[in-house]
């Protein structure tokens, strides 16, 4: 076999592999995590309609935009869950996208009708993870 | 074999408007989202993969100069941090940056010279899957260094937990970067319609266009989102 043969032989085995691979993952990504419209928080359904409904929407500024939405403290607290400080939170959106955060960050965040997201006006857009699925307790 | 423009100024000249052009298509782009069909192709994977990658393709071609892309990279992640509007604006500059560091890790090997006449690097096939390797790591490094340093850039701490959590969607939305950078790469390379002889351009006409054309990259970004 050729110098040629041989680098186009590995060039085809690692590209097939990375075409396969990466489209598993995206296959993977594509199916719901969950319901669309219906949201967890600490194991409770809550439908979209009435977290916009039942809770109080603030007023907020996050990145220069103003929004309106629903502190994510007061349905974490609506769950009955006790100690919250002593926990971190699990945001994941349909597509498995997952953001950990604090207690702390949970009382400065706020769920806008808006793609169904989450928003950290104090942190970076990284962390305001759409289409919302799961808030998930952690001890 | 292409020439080598050896002119320090030239190439100077040539990195601040590739990259301001890289940098405006990055802020424009960078932001659309799209809907239906559609809603599941990552913009970035585009703009890593053809739009980043295209260039940096190119411009290795018309100037065989190496390191010049990280160049380019440094300007357009300048250009694209200093329109601070939409989503995460240090993880896009950086990941532009990653970009152009991968480009050159990539292809300053001798065995993936792209400007060496005849051999691999002229074949549509070997191009082709290349194109396909770069554009998965450019596009899914660049994306893992963003969910590395910003939450230690902005947060101070990082997350393995978070940073994992990613990695699906990240190879995911790698398969596009893997098609677009197979079609991107042959294309680049072999289009005899892109190549342009730089340094046979005359010094007034280049500066010129040098300078027209980088000056209405960032008026018409500034403009973009500020006015």
């Amino acid at each position: 076999m050729t110098d040629a043969n041989r680098l186009n032989t590995v060039l085809a085995i690692i590209a097939i592999i990375v075409l396969v691979l990466s489209f598993s993952a995206f296959a993977y990504i594509i199916v719901p995590k969950g319901d669309a419209s219906l949201i967890v928080v600490n194991k409770i359904d809550y439908g979209w309609d009435v977290i916009f409904t039942d809770f109080e929407m603030t007023s907020f500024t996050a990145s220069e935009d103003d929004y309106e939405g629903v502190l994510v403290s007061n349905i974490i607290l609506d769950t009955g869950l006790e100690n919250p400080q002593g926990h971190t939170y699990r945001f994941m959106g349909l597509d498995g996208y997952q953001k950990d955060v604090t207690w702390e960050d949970v009382q400065n965040s706020y769920l806008v009708e808006d793609e169904h997201k989450v928003v950290f006006p104090n942190m970076t857009r990284s962390f305001w993870v759409k289409d919302l699925a799961l808030i998930e307790v952690i001890s | 074999m292409e020439k080598m423009v050896n002119n320090k100024y030239r190439i100077l000249a040539g990195i601040i408007v590739f990259g301001s052009l890289w940098g405006m298509l990055e802020c424009i782009l960078g932001e659309v989202k799209l809907t239906g069909a559609l809603e599941a192709f990552p913009m970035g994977a585009f703009l890593g993969a053809f739009v980043g990658l295209g260039l940096m393709v190119l411009t290795r071609r018309l100037y065989n100069v190496m390191w010049m892309q990280l160049g380019m990279a440094l300007v357009a992640g300048l250009l694209r941090f200093w329109a601070p509007v939409g989503t995460c604006v240090i993880c896009s500059a950086l990941a532009i940056v990653a970009e152009g560091m991968i480009f050159e890790l990539i292809f300053n090997r001798p065995v993936f010279n792209i400007n060496k006449s005849g051999g691999d690097m002229r074949n549509v096939q070997t191009l082709a899957f290349l194109g396909i390797i770069a554009g998965f790591t450019i596009y899914t490094t660049g994306y893992m260094f963003t969910q590395i340093f910003t939450p230690i850039l902005t947060e101070g701490a990082f997350s393995i937990s978070n940073f994992s959590a990613t990695l699906p969607l990240i190879f995911g939305r790698g398969f596009f970067a893997a098609v677009l950078g197979g079609i991107t790469l042959p294309l680049a390379v072999l289009a005899k319609q892109l190549y342009i002889d730089v340094s046979s351009i005359k010094k007034e006409h280049y500066y010129g266009a040098v300078a027209g054309i980088s000056t209405f990259c960032w008026v018409f970004v500034f403009a973009f989102f500020y006015i």
